[in-house]
């Protein structure tokens, strides 16, 4: 089974690398294993969907389902000891099978990626803004002036004040909202035609998520980014998504327009997520 | 909800389990060769009651967690009074006397159980050490007490790893039980938990109150938790309350600018989300600086230079309704003459 319940027929053959009328990115039939002496464990089932250019595409699902791994494999940055098949198509080429050259060349200037938790990604010992340089240097192919110029006017984008103050500091300075800002700045330094956000709002307070995620929102409106953003929280979804892709013990569920999703899911599953995500409006509580 | 009303007016009368007196905990915190002051909990006061479910509502670093400890005295408080049953904390020799009467359960069962220790022994300890229970009663109590919170024997012999993270804040939540508390801290019991889960052990909890009688703290930032099971609500901001009332009057007409932007903020899971009202510039800071007047004053967009001068006291909202802004309660209590002044020339016609 694909257990997958969209209603949008899916084009037939792959469209030609250039063509940009396909999807950015298309997932088809991706399975994935964790081999082991003990034996293997599949963690993803033929797991299919696409992103459409533009706009914000979410990957929800409760703790464990798959959706880390799936992006992580999109991005090549596979966990040791995880097998996987399928295809995995960007801008209609293929990435599965491509050599770690190949990768790295596409998380540089095609895709990027902002993980949970944005204070352990970034280097304690170096300041922010010297971490930044080198990657708006090596991605940007400009000097060190100019490299400063520009991570100064990309963190004043992702509206972080007094940016130049702010280079000057390590990341334990930055607050947990500051350093997602800052990672955020990181991503956008690589000019990326694709956003992979993983979690980026957990573990924030609820009024610093709401103003990171209305960033998220204004860059992918403003600058036309594509991005996939990987949440447990349907609210999150509710407030800033387009298409929600739905997946649970590894597989895709549920695909849909986001105004459709949030009208009717087609999926029991779908729908048990949904109430669970407004426990509030419970009958009878509290007595 | 009428429900809510009649239950507050219930819980109105019987005498507090709990009740905290300005109570203030200080951490001395050095940076840069400098001492620096955190008041971590600032003049905090509260009345749990029987049966009742208090919800301490606010960010991270606003001083929850330091609360429930100083309560506990894991932490010692600088100053103000906590009474058990009638009787201040602070008199009690021995702590075991007050973990008979007051239990806490943490936010992330993975931390706070044993890892070495197997389910039956977790539950076995506070049955023998607290109330020198036997041991053949023993053996019959730790199955009642898993059988209350849903869980089957077969887990009894299980190490805390080899349970789901539901599972595992059940245990934590019969343990809490086992000494049949008349009150029990809950300190975001439902963090770590998945949305479909967390249902669950917010109804567990509510259930168990029903039939038992306890009394809650509960301490959470998930508002949707907190109109789920709580009576009345306590908003904290920088180790302050900031405002104050049944879980209607707080939730449904907020008052304070810093629980309507909390409100706010929370996200909708509808296509399209809201539209956020009301915006506060920048993050908590926390309790890092010791400000004159409101410490919401730096980030509110209702601030005047007056609220910068001194403390602001709690002001009434009507009904049990408490609030700590003086901008909002003049707003308010004009709309208020204003209704009142149309009714009357509408008379005078
Ligand atoms: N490095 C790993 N080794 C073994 N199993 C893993 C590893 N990473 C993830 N898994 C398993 O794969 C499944 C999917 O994980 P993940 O994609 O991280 O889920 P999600 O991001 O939806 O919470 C889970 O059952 C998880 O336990
Ligand atoms: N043991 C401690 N020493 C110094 N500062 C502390 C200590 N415990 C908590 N704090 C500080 O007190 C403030 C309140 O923390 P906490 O009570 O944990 O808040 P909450 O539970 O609401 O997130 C924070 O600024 C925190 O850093
Ligand atoms: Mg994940
Ligand atoms: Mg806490």
């Amino acid at each position: 089974m694909t257990g997958k319940t969209t209603s949008a027929p899916r084009t037939g053959a792959a469209p030609a690398p250039g063509d940009d009328t396909g999807p950015l990115l298309s997932v088809t039939g991706l399975s994935g294993a964790f081999h082991t002496a003990h034996g293997s464990t599949q963690v993803l089932h033929d797991v299919t969907f696409d992103v459409p250019r533009g706009g914000i595409t979410a990957v929800v699902g409760e703790t464990g389902s798959g959706k880390s791994l799936s992006v992580l494999t999109v991005m090549g940055l596979m966990p040791p000891g995880l097998a996987v098949q399928g295809s995995v198509r960007f801008d209609g080429r293929e990435l599965i099978g491509l050599g770690e050259d190949g990768y790295r060349e596409l998380r540089g200037n095609q895709i990027a990626m902002v993980f949970q938790d944005a204070r352990s990604s970034l280097n304690p010992v170096l300041t922010v803004g010297r971490q930044l340089a080198a990657v708006a240097r090596l991605h940007r192919g400009v000097g060190r002036k100019e490299a400063e110029e520009l991570v100064a006017d990309t963190l004043a984008r992702v509206r972080i004040p007094d940016p130049r103050r702010r280079m000057a500091q390590y990341p334990h300075q930055f607050s947990g909202g500051m350093a997602q800002r800052a990672m955020i700045a990181m991503a956008l330094l690589c000019r990326p035609r694709l956003m992979l956000l993983d979690e980026p709002t957990t573990g924030l307070d609820v009024t610093t998520q709401a103003d990171v995620m209305e960033l998220v929102v204004e860059l992918a409106r403003q600058d036309g980014l594509t991005a996939c953003l990987v949440t447990h929280d349907l609210g999150v979804v509710g407030e800033t998504c387009d298409r929600v892709i739905v997946m649970r013990h590894g597989r895709v569920v549920e695909e849909a327009a986001a105004e459709a999703f949030f009208r009717a899911p087609e999926s029991a599953y779908a729908r048990t997520l949904l109430a669970a995500n407004r426990i509030d409006e419970a009958p009878g509580s509290p007595t | 909800m009428s429900t809510t009303a009649e239950t507050t007016r219930d819980h109105a009368e019987a005498e507090p389990v709990l009740t905290v007196a300005d109570l203030r905990t200080d951490f001395t915190l050095r940076s840069r060769g400098r001492r620096h002051t955190l008041h971590a909990v600032d003049e905090v006061s509260l009345t749990l009651r029987p049966g009742e479910t208090l919800a301490i509502v606010g960010e991270s670093g606003s001083g929850k967690s330091t609360l429930a400890r100083s309560i506990l005295r894991l932490v010692p408080p600088t100053s103000g009074e906590v009474t058990l049953g009638g009787r201040p904390v602070a008199d009690r020799r021995d702590r075991r006397e007050v973990y008979r009467e007051l239990q806490m359960v943490f936010q992330d069962p993975r931390g706070s159980l044993d890892p070495r220790q197997r389910v039956r022994s977790i539950l076995d300890e506070p049955l023998r050490l607290h109330l020198k229970m036997p041991a053949a009663d023993r053996d019959r109590r730790i199955k009642e007490l898993l059988a209350s919170v849903e869980l089957p024997e077969t887990v009894l012999d299980r190490l805390p790893a080899a349970l789901s993270g539901g599972q595992r804040q059940r245990i934590g939540i019969a343990r809490a039980l086992a000494v049949q508390p008349k009150a029990v801290i809950l300190d975001e019991p439902t963090a770590s938990l998945d949305a479909s889960t967390r249902g669950v052990v917010l109804d567990l909890l509510a259930r168990l109150q029903r039939e038992q009688g306890i009394a809650y703290l509960l301490i959470s930032h998930d508002l949707q938790a907190v109109r789920r099971i709580a009576h009345r609500v306590q908003v904290m901001y920088a180790g302050r309350v900031v405002e104050s009332g049944t879980t209607d009057e707080v939730l449904t007409n907020p008052a304070h600018p810093y629980t309507r932007a909390l409100l706010d903020a929370a996200p909708v899971a509808q296509h399209g989300g809201h539209t956020r009202t009301i915006r506060l510039t920048g993050e908590n800071p926390g309790p890092f600086e010791v400000l004159p007047g409101c410490a919401l004053a730096p980030r509110c967009p209702l601030a005047e230079e007056s609220c910068t001068a001194g403390r602001p006291p709690q002001l009434p909202f009507g009904g049990t309704h408490e609030a700590a802004c003086p901008v909002i309660h003049r707003q308010v209590s004009a709309d208020l003459a204003d209704a009142r002044r149309d009714k009357e020339d509408h008379h005078d016609q």
